[in-house]
């Protein structure tokens, strides 16, 4: 028997053997793969890219090499990426290879499991909303924002040209947002804060009958809870606005529920459940009322039956999708974060609705904790506001540069905002590291 | 082949849905550290105990269709095995990161993602890349915004992008996104570009042109050269869509080819997992020319810490395996990490800005990453081989007539008189998953299929088979199809009609 063609440097996941390669060939009546391509010589390319071919266990000793050249720092950051526990049993599960090596659902017969994960999924955004639709998921937070914001540039019930954003919006958000919108009638404008959230006076001001989309966040960027979203939604309302509601799965489960306050549409980051730190990967939420339901970006699983009238579920809904629809489509969205998702809805089933407030009210309580601690420290003032916070609050010193590198020193990964001022996320992951943190602000900023 | 699908229920449904198992209402309000006007009022959802959980999602796998549960040829999307050591490579505890960390504290992963960087750059034969989109659409997105912008700086008027008919409905979709009128390009008689459509289509209006090489039947352009020097004429970019990169891989690059930009689809041609429908990676390659376009931030190698870097061990192993060698990206392995190298992140001069929150879809990217190092220029020669190998030896045992030729990894049969989507269905009976149907639209009634690599003899043989089987079947027999699935046919129209999308939903319907 011969050997595998990997043996000979092949690609190892090919599984041809020598003999096989010959007499498929053979029945092709061609001598080697090359005959089989039609690539004029003008511009074929001799294979020569200098990479070797390592071995399994080679790559993954270099990449444990590489990957320990990371600092060991405990972090204290969030700013729009949170890291929660996740438990074993969601990693486990979501690895099976029938959901990791399966891809989008066109075939809904044979793609039952997946697509029910899907549809059990979208329930729970709905849940978490009280919206009644829920998409498969956006990449991110940021590129749910600026679908949303396109949503409210398809719609007749909306009017004007201007997407409103609060001023203290993350870089990458807004970037993502002016980039989507750059082929649209929408411009960006923002709204002023005031303590951190929405400064309602100024927002009145700057909504009007160009408005065609209003952003508010709760929690914000600095961690701070929204105390008005009503009265935003109100403003949004007044003037023919999508009012679209940015927050996250898990302050989603203790907070006011969106759509109680007027959401057209919710956004956010949903990988705070199931993704662990993962350098900015995310989970799009993007939930929204019924009468967008024709204009929704992405995929949708929906109920329907089967020939022997058992219930089964499907792609839906499709004729707005890329595919079929081409430059008319709703968005060009095709592959998403499906594999996310499905993590995200074990670990909500994990937690249920109490683990949920728990982990929720931990965040706000564990947060007011190590403010007042910090607060109690010479030199140290936080939080910077007088709003309720949600896992991260902004912290005043005389030299944040300094204080920082002093942090880093001693083994901590904190925000560095500006001159005077630095951010801290307290999660359940570094919550038991919290008092040596205090501790080590107590020796750097004093 | 015997298959049957598992199936779980009864005889009105499958496993049932996490609310049916346990739903529980709370007040989430009560007790709370907040103000009562900041908390909701009512919380109702599923909670489970891990065995339960275990054994839900356990069968809801069971019931889903995989590149590990047998053949998966869906055409254009290169459902490759995905190896378990790039699994284990991502899962590294160090690589789990929080995006906000100073660069100097992570030049692991910077490391990682110049060596990304550098290797993409070789194997498309473009001059950089920026790997922040999250996905192959993304990624058009991110090559024609970097489009628009260099023809805004340079003050170029430009208002369409030019499309092939059979391209993917991303890349209509993409143009339209960034404010371009789209231009459709009938294909020619022989499945590729007209280039005499081309030329009455391309004008001083032109922006870019996307095309798909090889295209979406398989087919290589073989006149690429001239469009491409017809659109650059016009003052017009070339775009690559790279979704078919993996019939190319080591034989051709787009960069030679006369492309300005491409995306690369890492879940296809680097074999990340699908993940059901995501995540992926689109990183984006251009030219030098456009480099100072590219998304924000990139990484680069802070300058001189290379030379600090020459003669470290990693280097000069590789580099003496690689003795001789004369390619475009200069020195040995280019993506190969030079050990204590520093590398940092720094902003490209005119960037169009970002186009993910963060850096894009991290743990894609390192699987990728291992992917190339693990098959260097050996294995990816032979990946490009071996799918163009099985494509052809595939449609050599169908019953089902391929109308266009010669074809690479992929090719679209067609059903002829029989409906293609209901030969799909029949199929998924004998053990595999059909491939793409009813498109492109240029084959009537199209089947693309696209095998890649990692299917051997046997197993392009029982897949021949399924075909065959199906496409003999009669009429009322695909009718009936699938029997073996768990579930039978899919009732579309009645899911389309009555939106049901949630288990809220169900309630008022069952």
């Amino acid at each position: 028997m011969s050997g595998r063609s990997a043996g000979a440097g092949g690609s190892p996941f090919a599984p041809h053997t020598a003999d096989e390669t010959a007499a498929m060939l053979d029945a092709l009546g061609v001598d080697d793969e090359t005959d089989l391509f039609d690539i004029p010589e003008a511009v074929a390319f001799d294979g020569e890219f200098g990479i070797p071919q390592r071995d399994e266990r080679t790559v993954r000793a270099d990449l444990r090499e590489t990957f320990a050249r990371n600092d060991d720092l405990v972090e204290f950051l969030g700013r729009g990426h949170y890291s929660h526990y996740v438990p074993a049993v969601v990693d486990d599960l979501s690895s099976r290879s029938e959901f990791l090596t399966s891809y989008t659902q066109y075939q809904p017969e044979i793609t039952q499991g997946f697509l029910q994960a899907l549809f059990e999924y979208q329930s729970i955004l709905v849940e978490l909303t009280g919206l009644p639709i829920a998409n498969c998921s956006m990449y991110d937070a940021a590129t749910a924002l600026a679908e949303a914001a396109l949503l409210s540039d398809r719609l007749r019930s909306t009017s004007g040209s201007t997407v409103l954003v609060p001023e203290d919006l993350r870089d990458g958000k807004r970037g993502t947002l002016d980039n989507y919108v750059d082929g649209s009638e929408l411009t960006v404008e923002t709204y002023p804060y005031a303590d951190n959230t929405a400064d309602l006076d100024a927002l009145a001001d700057s909504v009007d009958e160009d408005t065609a989309f209003v952003y508010a966040e709760t929690p914000t960027v600095t961690g701070a809870i929204e105390p008005e979203l009503a009265a935003i939604g109100d403003l949004a309302d007044e003037h023919d606005a999508l009012f679209c509601v940015g927050s996250d799965p898990v302050a989603l489960s203790l907070l006011e529920e969106p759509a109680s306050v007027g959401a057209d549409v919710v956004v956010g980051e949903a990988g705070v459940l199931g993704l662990p730190a993962s350098y900015g990967m995310g989970l799009g939420l993007f939930a929204c009322k019924e009468e967008y339901l024709r204009q929704v970006p992405g995929r949708l699983v929906g109920k329907s039956e089967d020939a022997e009238d058992r219930r089964a579920f499907t792609l839906t809904l499709q004729t707005r999708e890329q595919h079929i629809r081409k430059e008319r489509a709703t968005s060009n969205i095709c592959t998403n974060q499906a594999w996310v998702a499905l993590r995200a809805a074990m670990h909500a089933a994990y937690l249920g609705p109490e683990g949920l407030v728990d982990l929720a009210e931990d965040c706000v309580r564990d947060a007011a904790s190590v403010a007042a601690s910090l607060d109690a420290l010479d030199g140290v003032e936080a939080p910077l506001d007088d709003r309720h916070h949600f896992r991260e609050f902004a912290v005043g010193v005389d030299d944040a540069p300094g204080v920082a590198a002093g942090l880093e020193e001693r083994g901590f990964a904190v925000h560095l905002l500006d001159d005077e001022t630095l951010q801290v996320c307290v999660t359940d992951l570094n919550v038991d590291a919290a008092d040596d943190l205090v501790a080590a602000f107590a020796e750097v900023a004093a | 082949m015997n298959y049957d699908q598992a199936r779980y229920g009864d005889d009105t449904r499958n496993e049932p849905l996490l609310s049916e198992k346990n739903s529980t209402a709370v007040d989430p309000g009560a007790g709370s550290a907040l103000p009562e006007d900041l908390t909701r009022d009512s919380l109702e959802l599923p909670g489970l105990s891990e065995p339960e959980l275990a054994r839900h999602y356990t069968r809801l796998s069971q019931m889903n269709w995989s590149v590990e549960t047998g053949p998966y040829p869906l055409g254009s999307c290169t459902m490759k095995y995905n190896p378990s050591f790039a699994d284990a490579v991502a899962a590294d505890p160090n690589a789990a990161v929080h995006p906000d960390r100073d660069p100097r504290t992570v030049q692991g992963n910077l490391e990682l993602l110049h060596g990304l960087q550098e290797y993409l750059a070789t194997i498309g034969g473009m001059d950089a890349v920026t790997l922040q989109p999250p996905a192959g659409a993304a990624g058009e997105f991110t090559g024609i915004a970097v489009a628009k912008a260099y023809h805004e700086h340079h003050g170029n008027d430009k208002s369409e992008v030019i499309i092939p008919a059979s391209a993917h409905g991303t890349n209509f979709a993409t143009a339209a996104m960034a404010g371009y009128d789209v231009v459709e390009l009938p294909s020619g008689e022989d499945g590729r570009v007209d280039v005499e459509a081309l030329e009455a289509a391309v004008s001083e209006d032109t922006a870019a042109l996307m095309l798909t090489n090889p295209n979406t039947v398989g087919l290589f352009e073989r006149d690429i050269t001239e469009i491409a020097e017809m659109v650059h004429d016009a003052g017009g970019l070339l775009y690559y869509d790279g979704a078919n990169l993996n019939a190319l891989l080591g034989r051709a690059r787009p960069g030679d080819m006369g492309f300005d930009i491409m995306h690369y689809n890492v879940h296809k041609t680097f074999a990340t997992p699908h993940g059901g429908g995501g995540p992926g990676a689109g990183p984006v390659g251009v030219v030098e020319e456009l480099a100072a376009f590219l998304p924000r931030p990139r990484v680069r190698e802070v300058s001189g810490s290379a030379e600090d870097a020459a003669g470290d061990v990693a280097t000069a192993a590789d580099g003496g395996a690689l003795a001789g060698h004369d390619h475009d990206h200069g020195h040995g392995d280019a993506g190969d990490g030079e050990g204590d190298a520093e590398y940092e992140l720094f902003d490209p001069e005119h960037s169009i800005g970002k186009v993910h929150g963060f850096s894009g879809n991290w743990l894609v990217l390192i699987r990728a990453y291992a992917y190339i190092r693990r098959l260097g220029d050996e294995g990816l020669l032979d990946a490009s081989a071996k799918a163009t190998l099985n494509a052809n030896y595939l449609a050599s045992l169908l019953d089902l007539e391929v109308p266009y030729g010669p074809f690479h990894h992929e090719f679209a049969a067609t059903a002829g008189e029989r409906d293609a989507a209901d030969v799909a269905k029949g199929m998924l009976d004998y053990g595999v998953h059909p491939p793409t149907t009813k498109w492109p639209e240029m084959v009537p009634e199209a089947m693309l299929t696209e095998p890649t690599e990692v299917e051997n003899r046997r197993s392009l043989e029982d897949l021949a088979n399924a075909f065959n089987e199906a496409f003999a079947d009669t009429d009322e027999e695909l009718h009936d199809a699938p029997t073996k699935t768990t579930a039978r046919r899919v009732d579309q129209t009645s899911a389309a009609r009555n939106p049901r999308l949630s288990w809220q939903a169900l309630e008022d319907d069952e």
